[in-house]
């Protein structure tokens, strides 16, 4: 009897004590459970990319131009445009005729500005050539930052800086200069003012003096400028000046394809400029038909921060080019600028970045007699990012298709196009890819090298909301 | 010679004491032949009880006052042709002893001065303890008698000496005294014409004294509201208080009236605090309504006071030193506050000690008392609490640590910002502004309230003497003391609970140390997170308060229902969540309780406190939910206040009670986990623990609804507020380390002491731990916020709100992004207005144009919308500065830095956008909460035993 009551009350403290048990598992486990349901949402993504609206107003500044060759060639490539733009600065602007697919024309020998509004805006494209002179120049629009590399302020290798200032109020430059040893003390280049509708040209030379090569980062502090480089290249008793027009970089990036080499052989000089605070590593390769591959001769560059580097790249390039090299790309492991320099047959000509583009990109270049002793060869060349087809079109002033050439392209090597001397307009339309590319006009008086950069056809309306304080 | 004494016994319904007094007359030695025995209507057998007695009664009416009654009654003496020399008053309450007369005879005869004798008073019907022996009048007008409440009569008061006055039940006085003086003041009816009388009978030069070996045996039938006449009311308090004010007014000096009724006045406001204190509003009430019911009606004091000074031969002055000490008011008071504090630290009751003794009260056989340990032996008088405290190895760690805490914490007591914390505004009074005005002139005008913090952070500035800066000061620097102190309070109890010897003191000290230093090792102290801090610091005290729900008395359950409300209200103003949290857990317990405890739920104390708990924070914080909610800024009510980004916390970081990389390593962390796992497995206290880990799952639980929730504000998105939850869970686990700690120290088995003795040496590592950490931690709150702007326009813009300063942030590629800044910047508290405002659709098209296609209209927004400056801070997006380069109505504005710009709006300023409408609908919530407050706060104070005199 006193058993059984037993056992009844031992299995009812068994259960009790079983639930206790069951619980202390239960109550944990679940706990976790509950903890591992808890998973903070991802911090936003913090990018908006601005909207695109269409352009109103475009301004294109034009460097001022060489001896004998006063003319600034305009044409505007959106469609069915017949209207007039303004060319000049501040009040000598005058109303120039400009129209789809034609190419105009007007002499101003100083620097100037090509303003479009309403229809003419959009598309709006502008050059200078160098007459005699194998040299050309894109009109581009001002911005806020210019980087040149390679420029000199020597006696045998001199740049002038031209800023161009196209509204009314004055604007103000920071010039900070980069040289072999670091960023080199230039006070007068700090908060240069150009008044409005003016334009100031720097000689770098007789500001600074330097023997070597440096490169240039031009930011506006106030207004808009314009910054043009024209290097002049002057070996001292041998052969006479030689003038071009140094295109700028728009930023320091890690990868840089510089196309166009003159052909010949001459002497080839690499500068790479690294603005950031870190030393950077920088391979070169050179670009062909074929292939992208590191030439043997060329090592790493080691380019210490806020520094530029020059290298004497003349046999490897020369060869190179013998063999049909179309540039050089310049990879490093941090931002850097870079261009290189060839001065062949007494001419000076630049190869330097351009930016990608994926849409259709107009040029204009001067003629060139596609016979006789200064005959001239033209080509596009370019790389492409991906696979796809290139539509190169060469046209006349008068907007006669002289040549349609359809190119397919990818990855990992470069294409030459061949286009007719007579050409003044070369338009590269790409499509399911984006492409890097150049025009080299190459003659025995010597070579000019224009990039391609893609016209302004909309403006930017960027993102705005409220922020954190 | 045999004096002849007449006696005088006034009656109103007093037929339950009056046979005895009869007796006790008819006892007296001498005997008493002339007796007027007077009548006030009485209702029952007064009348006939008398008439049997003493032959004639004079029947008055009901409404006549003791004063006129004793007039009538020597009236009648008069008609009667009787001229006794003695006049013995007598109440129908007021048993003489059998002695009593002759004593006084004897002693008139003794002191032929002496014109008016008073006995010894002894309470009826103990017969034992001391009542009355003379009384006087303190200066605020309190009736003084000098003896302790409920003093047993032991001889120590049995000499016969001057006083004021004595009562009028067994007053013997000279019938030519009696009547030179016009009687008693007809304006004092019932209470307090002995007093009065005493004291023009000492100004008139009369001697009174009392005789101690007259015993009168007094029954107080009138003053304890037992007799209630149409005189007295239902409002005795109210009766006797303006006798007092009235006989003080009435008899003071002339020159020093002016002062008196001051002071009286202020007096009064003081006693009324000190009754609401003590939650009785009706004598608060009838304070009040006595001073007034005096001061309206002066006319009577004047002529009260007239009728004095013109009877001959007053000097106020004589009776001076009859009066009692000037100190004795603020005696009293401090005797309240002691009162009070030693009812609110009141350390021998607490809930253990009162659910032990209901227990035992219900089976004496299983009650066992607690062993007495040394500390609470108060036997050791040798030695001093010096001496006493630097032998206690307890008490100096206690205080290594405190001392290492306000070390650590040095940084607070500069001035404190960065991280999640904006600084503090510049005065005390900008907080009370923003928490009063129903429109802020913040960004471009917003309507969303000021957060529920604000207003007890203003209330603590003013206390520090209106200064911000030491009020985030003292919230960041005394939180790791004053949490420590809460939960060493909080474990003591709960360890008492658990098992009846308490804990022991060292695991209270680990277990208080590591919840004191929670805040601090998740991160939130050092990055400024004052919400999480402040939770942090008040969940022990609502612990301990919560635990009053546990109390075998009801009235204390709903006690601790208003305390756990008032400070879940002050915790959940910090970090609403906690509200959540409470609700989900009041919902357990209960639910709990009910299935457990059947038909505890048909209680209402047993369910009705912590309903009460959690509709007092929803009534105390409506000011700021309810217009948070009308004005779609209901994201408030579930994200943590201060500063965005807020941290988040992932699962490992909840288990290990970090925020999202901040803080401690989470080693220690885990540590405390793994212990609070352990503390399941002594048997002896398994049942706690488990109900710390119930508690534990609810708040995972909650904490698993609320990461579902993401806010998307109008500058950021962000997640719910987990801050408080990573706190509570926290503590959930040093509770249950600590029960469990007090069940492994039962153990006896020696393997199990050598893993005890492991583990006690891990636990150590985890508050050591935090401190060393803490010591060494560089907190982001000591930084400082930067301010990218110049410095010029931060002085411009103080000037006033329309003076704002636009700031641009971004890029065109990765957009852009604005702020405004107005006044002195963001500052504690308005950041949680501008998080939740919605976004001004107008106004961010206005900048959208002013920064692509600029046009007068976009310069006019800026002007109209206060702003005086446009700002982008380095570094600047050139594209952007061309364009406001190239806007007319900007012009350029210089700043430090070159990479910053900046422009000013060339317009004239206008506030105007900045004034927005009065809402009243937070106005009368604000009101609303004031009130509610204080009646809170009187709830909430603790039960009183005011000692009281007689």
């Amino acid at each position: 009897m006193s058993s059984a009551g037993g056992g009844r009350r031992s299995a009812q403290r068994r259960s009790g004590l079983n639930l206790m048990v069951a619980l202390a598992v239960v109550l944990p486990l679940a706990s976790a459970a509950a903890l591992l349901l808890v998973r903070p949402s991802d911090p936003a993504d913090a990018t908006h990319p601005p909207a695109s609206t269409p352009l109103t107003a475009a301004t294109l500044t034009c460097p001022s131009a060489l001896p004998d060759a006063p003319g600034v060639a305009l044409t505007t490539t959106a469609d069915g445009v017949d209207g007039r733009v303004e060319v000049g600065l501040g009040e000598d602007a005058r109303e120039v005729p400009v129209s789809t697919g034609r190419v105009s024309s007007v002499d101003d020998p100083d620097a100037t500005t090509v303003t479009g509004s309403g229809d003419t805006a959009p598309g709006l494209v502008a050059s200078r050539s160098g007459g005699d002179e194998a040299a050309v120049a894109a009109c581009r629009p001002p911005a806020a930052v210019h980087w040149f590399t390679g420029v000199g302020a020597g006696p045998s290798h001199d740049s002038v800086l031209e800023l161009t200032n196209p509204d009314a109020g004055t604007a103000v430059a920071d010039v900070t200069f980069y040289g072999r040893a670091g960023v080199v003390d230039a006070p007068r280049l700090r908060g240069v003012s150009v008044s409005g509708g003016r334009s100031v040209r720097l000689d770098l030379g007789s500001i600074v003096p330097r023997p070597e090569e440096l490169a240039l980062q031009v930011v506006t502090a106030r207004g808009r400028l314009g910054a043009s480089v024209l290097d002049r290249v002057d070996r001292v008793g041998s052969a006479p000046l030689t003038q071009d027009w140094l295109s700028p970089q728009q930023e320091p990036t890690l990868q840089t394809m510089l196309l166009g080499l003159a052909p010949g052989s001459g002497r080839r000089t690499l500068t790479v400029a690294n603005p950031g605070s870190d030393e950077v590593r920088v391979q070169v390769r050179v670009v062909d038909t074929e292939s992208v591959f590191a030439p043997a001769g060329l090592d790493e560059l080691r380019v210490p921060p806020q520094s530029v580097v020059s290298v004497p790249v003349t046999a490897v390039v020369d060869e190179a080019v013998g063999d049909g090299a179309l540039g050089v790309q310049v990879t490093g492991t941090h931002p850097v600028t870079a261009s290189l320099r060839s001065v062949v047959r007494g001419d000076v000509s630049h190869a330097v970045a351009s930016t990608a583009y994926s849409t259709a990109t107009t040029v204009l270049v001067p003629e060139a007699p596609a016979q006789g002793p200064r005959k001239a060869e033209r080509r596009v060349v370019l790389t492409a990012s991906g696979a796809g087809t290139v539509t190169v079109l060469a046209a006349d002033a008068d907007g006669k298709e002289l040549r349609t050439t359809e190119v397919e392209v990818e990855r990992g090597r470069g294409f030459a196009v061949p286009v007719p001397p007579a050409a003044q307009q070369v338009t590269v339309t790409p499509s399911r890819t984006t492409v890097t590319g150049a025009v080299l006009t190459s003659s025995s008086g010597g070579a000019a090298v224009l990039p391609m950069t893609a016209p302004v056809t909309n403006g930017l309306v960027p993102d705005v909301r409220p922020g954190l304080p | 010679m045999v004096s002849s004494v007449a006696v005088l016994l006034v009656s109103h319904d007093g037929d339950r004491w009056l046979p005895a007094v009869i007796d006790g007359l008819r006892a007296q030695q001498p005997g008493v032949e002339a007796v007027v025995a007077v009548d006030t209507g009485s209702k029952d057998r007064s009348v006939l009880l008398l008439e049997q007695a003493f032959g004639e009664v004079l029947t008055l009416s009901g409404a006549t006052s003791y004063p006129a009654a004793v007039a009538a009654g020597l009236e009648r003496l008069r008609e009667r042709g009787e001229r006794p020399e003695w006049v013995w008053l007598l109440h129908d309450d007021a048993n003489p002893a059998p002695g009593a007369l002759a004593a006084l005879l004897d002693a008139a005869a003794a002191d032929p001065n002496a014109d008016i004798l008073g006995p010894k008073l002894r309470e009826w019907p103990s017969l034992k303890r001391l009542l009355e022996l003379g009384v006087t009048i303190s200066g605020t007008g309190r009736r003084e008698t000098g003896l302790e409440r409920g003093e047993y009569d032991q001889g120590q008061h049995d000499e016969v000496r001057e006083v004021l006055a004595v009562n009028t039940a067994g007053m013997l006085v000279r019938r030519t005294v009696l009547e030179s003086l016009g009687g008693l003041d007809e304006q004092l009816p019932i209470f307090g014409n002995d007093l009065d009388f005493g004291w023009r009978a000492a100004s008139a030069g009369h001697r009174t004294i009392v005789v101690p070996d007259a015993v009168v045996f007094h029954a107080e039938a009138a003053h304890r509201g037992v007799r209630r006449t149409p005189l007295t009311g239902r409002h005795t308090h109210y009766q006797e208080r303006r006798a007092a004010l009235f006989t003080l007014l009435a008899n003071v000096p002339g020159r020093r009236l002016p002062w008196l009724t001051v002071r009286l006045a202020f007096g009064t406001v003081l006693r009324m605090i000190g009754f609401l204190l003590v939650r009785s509003l009706g004598e608060a009430l009838d304070d009040l309504a006595a001073l007034l019911s005096i001061y309206s009606h002066p006319g009577e004091v004047r002529a009260a006071r007239r009728a004095r000074q013109q009877r001959a031969g007053t000097d106020p002055g004589r009776a001076r030193h009859l009066l009692a000490p000037w100190w004795v008011p603020y005696r009293h008071g401090l005797d309240f506050l002691g009162d009070l504090a030693a009812a609110a630290t009141n350390q021998a009751q607490d809930v253990a000690e009162r659910r032990r003794a209901a227990a035992a009260e219900r089976a004496p056989a299983s009650y066992a008392p607690r062993p007495r340990t040394d500390d609470e032996d108060m036997i050791a008088a040798d030695s001093g609490l010096l001496a006493r405290f630097l032998t206690n190895p307890v008490a100096l760690t206690v205080a290594l640590v405190v001392v290492v805490a306000l070390a650590a914490a040095w940084p607070a007591f500069g001035s404190l910002a960065g991280g999640g914390l904006s600084p503090a505004p510049a005065a005390g009074g900008d907080w009370w502004r923003l928490q009063v005005e129903t429109w802020h002139p913040l960004g471009t005008g917003t309507a969303v309230p000021a957060p529920a913090y604000v207003l007890p952070m203003a209330l603590l500035a003013t206390l520090l003497g209106g200064s911000t800066g030491a009020a985030l000061s003292v919230v960041f620097g005394l939180c790791v003391p004053f949490a420590m102190w809460g939960a060493w309070r909080f474990l003591r109890v709960v360890g008492r609970l658990v098992v009846f010897t308490g804990a022991p003191r060292w695991v209270l000290v680990w277990g208080s140390v590591t919840w004191a230093l929670v805040p601090v090792v998740c991160g939130a102290w050092g990055d400024g997170r004052m919400g999480v801090v402040v939770v942090a610091t008040l969940l022990p005290w609502l612990a301990h308060a919560a635990l009053g729900f546990a109390d075998p008395d009801g009235v204390r359950r709903w006690r601790a229902g208003w305390r756990v409300g008032l400070l879940l209200a002050l915790a959940a103003s910090f970090a609403p969540v906690l509200w959540f949290l409470a609700l989900a857990l009041a919902l357990v317990v209960v639910a709990a309780a009910a299935l457990v405890v059947r038909g505890a739920i048909r209680d209402r104390s047993v369910w009705g406190p912590p309903a009460v708990a959690l509709s007092v924070p929803l009534l105390l914080l409506a000011p700021w939910w309810i217009p948070a909610i009308q004005r779609k800024a209901a994201e408030g009510l579930l994200l943590d206040t201060g500063r965005l980004p807020a941290p988040t916390a992932d699962t490992l970081d909840l288990v290990t009670g970090r925020l999202d990389g901040l803080g401690a390593p989470w080693e220690l962390g885990a540590v405390l986990a793994l212990l609070a796992l352990l503390a399941l497995l002594p048997r002896p206290t398994r049942i706690p623990v488990l109900v710390c880990w119930v508690v534990a799952l609810v708040t995972s639980v909650v904490a698993a609804l609320l990461g579902i929730a993401t806010f998307a504000l109008a500058a950021t998105v962000t997640d719910a507020g987990l801050g408080a939850v990573v706190v509570v869970l926290q503590g959930t686990f040093v509770v249950a380390a600590t029960i469990g700690a007090v069940g492994l120290g039962v153990e006896t088995v020696p393997w199990r002491r050598v893993l005890a003795a492991v583990v006690v040496v891990v636990a150590a590592a985890v508050p050591v731990g935090g401190l060393a950490w803490w010591l060494s931690s560089d907190p982001v709150v000591d930084d400082g916020i930067d301010t990218d702007i110049p410095a010029y326009m931060i002085q411009s813009s103080e000037q006033g709100p329309e003076h704002g300063i636009l700031v641009l942030r971004g890029t065109v590629e990765d957009g852009l992004t604005y702020t405004i800044r107005r006044g002195d910047g963001i500052t504690t508290g308005e950041d949680e207005v501008l998080n939740l405002t919605t976004e001004d659709a107008d106004f961010t098209t206005g900048v959208q144009e002013l920064v692509s296609r600029p046009t007068a209209e976009a310069v006019d927004l800026l002007a109209r919308s206060g702003i005086e400056y446009v700002v982008l801070p380095a570094p600047a997006d050139g594209d952007v500065a061309a364009v406001l380069d190239a806007t007319s109505g900007l012009t350029q504005a210089s700043a430090e830095e070159r990479t910053t710009r900046a422009w000013q709006v060339d317009r004239p300023l206008d506030g105007g956008l900045l004034e927005g409408p009065v809402s009243w609908l937070r106005v009368v919530l604000l009101v609303l909460q004031a009130a509610a407050i204080l009646v809170v706060l009187v709830l909430c104070a603790p039960t009183t035993n005011p000692r009281r005199q007689a």
